[in-house]
């Protein structure tokens, strides 16, 4: 990969969970701003841990992470939300949160940025348009099937135009039709401008649209180019 | 400031059902020592006041009993002190007034004719000089030997010592409730912690400030201190009625009197209370903001 544009750069990157073993040794990597690529590695391998490194849910045990030109290990507590919100994530469990409404799931990035309400109204209609779900803005996400759980979820992680998307196996538990509409969301998010990373074991889906890998295998890290 | 639409569920939650009770209490508790302490000051600072602009002259019966020579030694005791500087006037109070001022002690119906009372003379002070007590004393025995003076002042020192004691004590007991609402704001804020920790996780990946968190919790804790207060103020209210109605329903020589206008009484009766209130609130607030900021601080 290049190592010119530094928008997500890994360097030397390890990781373990408090004094377990190490689940990520040694990775090294850079994506440039606005390019696609999917993360992928068998079960265990440590692809959510490299995506919570990039979202900031941990620090790395050693080696250095820069995300939009920014060293993230010495980010302080009031400058690490600013990075944060301009990453979109859609967790494997979606992690919406079960008490608000899909309305409120997907204007949640968009209040904790402060941005008012009537843009608030105005994005989140669009959003949950885009995904489908016009009709469900005031349903709570337990009475939404799978597939629409997951698109809430990516309503949510883009609203606020995130720089950076990344999805935590976001086709893993629907059918195929679900997982290439999703692929489509994705895809528009990317078109739009976003620099996108999508984990998956689905070789089917990454064969299909053919984008490079960043592959991790027992903790060891490669790049497939396209 | 009481904003209803959290994102993370904090009105649903049974941990803190029970807080407002709590903070209803430790309001009540603290509003009704303020208030006591209150009341006490204002009547030591009344009692002493009172006694301060006067002092009592106590002339004894004569051994033989001869009301001439009683009339006498009082006549020129009255010339005396009428002669001293500092001195504004001289009252001497009649058989029956002293006979009024025993009552509560000895009962109806009591007059010199019964027992050997002592004369007694009210001696009004000049607000702007004070008389040489010392010279006072000298110039009435030999005006009257045997004639005593109280200038009150063992009373003042021990109604003013008890009246520093009361309030101290008072103040602590506040300081003391403040810390345990302070310590039940703490253990409840770390159980809604405890509750939405995942929450509070989703929250900070997408972006959130501690502070914007904090808010939730201080918005949350402040508006369960606010029903608290609420209750508490409800309650303090018919306290407040039912202690009017038993000292109206007392003996009023037994107690000193406290002049104050409707709006004074008003005040004394609502100062504490609203004190408490605002203090609360202001406890509940800053409590749960530094919990919630020390709790995520050790969060990634």
């Amino acid at each position: 990969m290049s190592v010119g544009g530094a928008f997500v750069r890994f360097e030397n990157v390890s990781f373990s969970y408090g004094d377990g073993p190490l689940v990520l040794r040694d990775v090294t990597f850079d994506l440039e701003p606005g390019t696609f690529h999917f993360l992928t590695g068998p079960s265990g391998a440590g692809k959510t841990s490299l995506l919570r490194l990039m979202y900031l849910a941990e620090r790395p045990t050693g080696g250095a992470i820069r995300l939009f030109g920014r060293d993230t290990v010495s980010l302080s507590r009031l400058e690490a939300p600013v990075v944060r919100r301009r990453i979109g994530v859609v967790f494997q469990d979606f992690r919406l949160l079960p008490h608000l409404s899909a309305f409120d799931n997907v204007a949640l990035p968009l209040r904790v940025a402060s941005v008012g309400e009537p843009e608030i109204r105005q994005h989140v209609g669009e959003l949950l348009a885009w995904v489908g779900l016009a009709d469900a803005m005031d349903a709570r996400p337990r009475t939404l099937s799978g597939g629409e759980q997951q698109r809430l979820a990516i309503a949510r992680a883009v609203v606020a135009r995130p720089d950076l998307l990344v999805a935590d196996e976001p086709t893993g538990n629907v059918d195929d039709h679900n997982a290439a509409r999703m692929m489509r969301l994705f895809q528009n998010a990317h078109h739009y401008g976003a620099t996108v990373v999508v984990a998956t074991h689905n070789a089917a889906l990454v064969a299909r649209h053919g984008y490079p890998q960043l592959h991790l295998e027992a903790g060891r890290f490669s790049i497939v180019p396209a | 400031m009481f904003r209803r639409r959290y994102d993370l569920p904090l009105d649903r939650e049974g941990a803190t059902r029970l807080v407002p009770w709590i903070i209803a209490l430790m309001s009540y508790l603290a509003a009704l020592t303020l208030l006591a302490a209150v009341l006490l000051g204002s009547l030591a600072w009344r009692w002493t006041e009172g006694i301060s602009g006067a002092m009592t002259v106590l002339l004894a019966p004569a051994a033989d009993g001869a009301p001439a020579a009683d009339e006498a030694r009082l006549k020129a005791v009255r010339a005396a002190l009428a002669a001293m500087p500092g001195v504004a006037g001289v009252e001497v109070l009649d058989a029956a007034e002293v006979a009024r001022r025993l009552q509560p002690w000895l009962g109806a119906g009591v007059s010199a004719d019964d027992l050997p009372l002592p004369r007694l003379l009210t001696v009004r002070l000049a607000a702007d000089r004070r008389p040489d007590i010392e010279a006072m004393r000298q110039r009435l025995e030999q005006a009257a030997p045997g004639a005593v003076i109280d200038d009150h002042g063992i009373w003042r020192a021990e109604i003013a010592r008890l009246a520093a004691r009361m309030t101290t004590m008072a103040g602590l007991g506040v300081v003391l409730i403040a810390l345990a609402s302070a310590a039940v704001v703490v253990f409840a804020v770390r159980a809604g912690l405890a509750i939405h920790r995942e929450t509070i996780e989703v929250l900070h990946l997408i972006g959130a400030h501690d502070d914007y968190i904090a808010r939730q919790f201080q918005n949350h804790t402040t508006r369960l201190a606010f029903m608290g207060g609420l209750i508490a103020l409800a309650v303090l209210g018919l306290t407040e009625a039912f202690l009017v109605q038993a000292i109206l329903g007392l003996d009023p020589s037994l107690l000193p009197r406290l002049d104050l206008v409707l709006w004074q009484w008003v005040a004394l009766g609502t100062a504490p209370a609203v004190l408490v209130f605002a203090g609360m609130l202001a406890i509940a607030n800053a409590t749960a903001r530094q919990t919630v900021r020390r709790a995520l601080a050790r969060l990634v």
